[in-house]
């Protein structure tokens, strides 16, 4: 009776933690897929030193309509603190609150439109945001490289596609707006107090589409 | 003598099968509608009574029961389903994370969750639930779950809970039936059929992972997710049980799951814990994680992080 006992409280003997199944992992998880979620997009790679495997955000200057603003845009970029009259009206500067960028050129290369400038001053493409931002905001870069911070697109299993800085945070107004919840869940007393007769109902029901 | 026995068995045995057959129809309300390629609904709703459990068919069988599930959506709800019974990955044990810091309550994978997974609409099955907690608070159960108003509120944070596929799994152990049982990719699964309703496993459960079928779940036809895998988003019945399943059907084609592809403040993080590269094994070795009731000795693959 009593190595019965024993027997059973050891249950799951032979069966390991999660964490002693993946440090005793020996044969290396490889493959090559990249996900049909990005297969029609094309892809750059991204550089950095904290970067260890292949890693890719989605090509996004074809898709910003009429790119290469410096093929029109000769003169240099004047130095305005936010809208500019009659063009960019739109957009905002309300990044960081005093403590971040307050003006156009800090981030936009004065001289080139179509690109923008690292804290070196190094000019890089629009592809390549995850550098300016990673300037001030180098913990969430490394984060992000890594897959803590961010968003992967597509698939879970090889070549990693993640989304731009710029594809979640608006570079002008980061912050997240207040939104209402996409559903609601019910209060357990509505389930409990279903009436017999809508029990009844439902099961007379058959499994048809309506 | 021989004879009179001979008879009786005989009378016993034929009145037995035909009694079962008869209930087994009346229970699942056919009127032996005529197929399009000349079979009849008794026939496939009969060999559908008396399939095994999903672990004992052979492939030929799990055709079999695929061919005859899609023949009766057709049926039933008029519609065209491709039911999959994809086997888990080599090497592959999955792991999701969770970022609260990230979290800001907006639901969206909750909602992402019940469009994918063909939950019932009627009784509002949700199988990821958000609580809505106080700073500072720890305990789940002080959390709100059911709140619906403008997030984030001020001084509050967010956290969802969702089946955690336990390695050491408590609902496994409790199933008298062996309908529930845990793949070697590490999912946690029921046999939705040889599930008899008794719920030992919503009672073993120590997450309020399970969801119970207490009515015919209901979903609107042009709803319905036809994309499904046997032990995932296929249409449940009265009297089974269910709960999440990483969804299953998009998991194991590569995909992420529903919830961790809705959330639009990247707060759900899932991969491959036996992929050393994968964001699943960086938030495991550079975050403080934590896991929910880590004293019961469950073993969740479900880490919560804070940044």
């Amino acid at each position: 009776m009593a190595l019965f006992a024993v027997t059973s409280c050891n249950g799951g003997h032979d069966q390991k933690g999660v964490i002693e199944v993946i440090q005793n992992t020996v044969t290396p998880f490889k493959t090559d897929i990249i996900s049909e979620a990005v297969i029609n997009k094309s892809l750059v790679a991204v550089h950095d030193s904290a970067v260890n495997r292949e890693l890719f955000v989605r090509d996004r200057v074809t898709e910003i309509n009429r790119f290469n603003c410096d093929a029109c845009h000769a003169t240099p970029l004047s130095p305005q603190t936010s809208q500019n009259k009659l063009t960019h009206a739109d957009i905002n500067l309300a990044h960081g609150s005093g403590k971040g960028p307050d003006k156009c050129d800090i981030c936009h290369a004065p001289d080139n439109r179509s690109k923008l400038k690292t804290v070196g001053g190094k000019l890089i493409g629009f592809n390549e945001v995850y550098q300016l931002c990673g300037d001030c905001h180098f913990q969430q870069k490394n984060d992000w490289i890594g897959g803590a911070h961010g968003k992967v697109v597509g698939s879970w299993e090889g070549a990693r596609v993640r989304y731009n800085c710029a594809d979640c945070h608006n570079p002008h107004q980061p912050g997240f707006p207040k939104r209402w919840p996409a559903t609601y869940s019910l209060p357990d007393q509505d389930i409990l107090s279903i009436s017999t007769e809508k029990l009844i109902k439902s099961s007379n029901r058959s499994n048809q589409g309506y | 003598m021989t004879e009179k026995t001979a008879n009786r068995r005989g009378f016993l045995k034929t009145s037995i099968a035909s009694a079962a057959a008869a209930s087994a129809l009346i229970a699942s309300g056919c009127q032996n509608r005529q197929l399009p390629d000349g079979g009849s609904e008794i026939a496939l709703r009969w060999k559908e009574y008396f399939k095994k459990n999903y672990r004992l068919m052979t492939d030929q069988e799990k055709r079999e029961t695929v061919d005859r599930l899609e023949k009766l959506a057709k049926l039933d709800q008029k519609i065209n389903i491709s039911i999959a019974t994809n086997s888990p990955k080599q090497n592959v044990l999955f792991g999701y994370a969770f970022n609260i810091t990230r979290c800001e309550g907006y639901m969206d994978c909750v909602e992402a969750c019940v469009q994918e997974n063909n939950l019932d609409r009627a009784s509002k099955t949700q199988y990821v639930r958000v609580f809505e907690m106080e700073n500072g608070e720890l305990d789940i159960s002080s959390g709100n779950g059911k709140y619906y108003h403008e997030v984030p509120k001020e001084d509050h944070f967010y956290m969802a809970i969702q089946c955690f596929h336990c390695e050491n799994a408590p609902c496994v152990k409790a199933c008298p039936t062996k309908a529930t049982w845990k793949e070697e990719d590490g999912i946690v699964v029921v046999d939705y059929d040889w599930c008899i309703g008794c719920r030992y496993c919503m009672a073993a459960c120590p997450y309020w992972g399970r969801r119970f079928n207490w009515g015919e779940p209901s979903i609107p036809r042009d709803k319905i997710n036809p994309n499904q895998h046997y032990l995932g988003n296929r249409i449940r019945k009265k009297g089974q049980m269910e709960k999440c399943t990483f969804c299953v059907q998009r998991t194991r084609d590569g995909k992420l799951p529903a919830c961790a592809e809705a959330c639009p403040t990247g707060a759900r993080i899932f991969g491959n814990l036996l992929d050393s590269n994968s964001e699943i094994r960086f938030v495991l070795a550079n975050k403080k994680v934590f896991r929910l009731k880590e004293e019961l000795g469950t073993d969740p693959k479900f880490w919560y992080f804070m940044d």
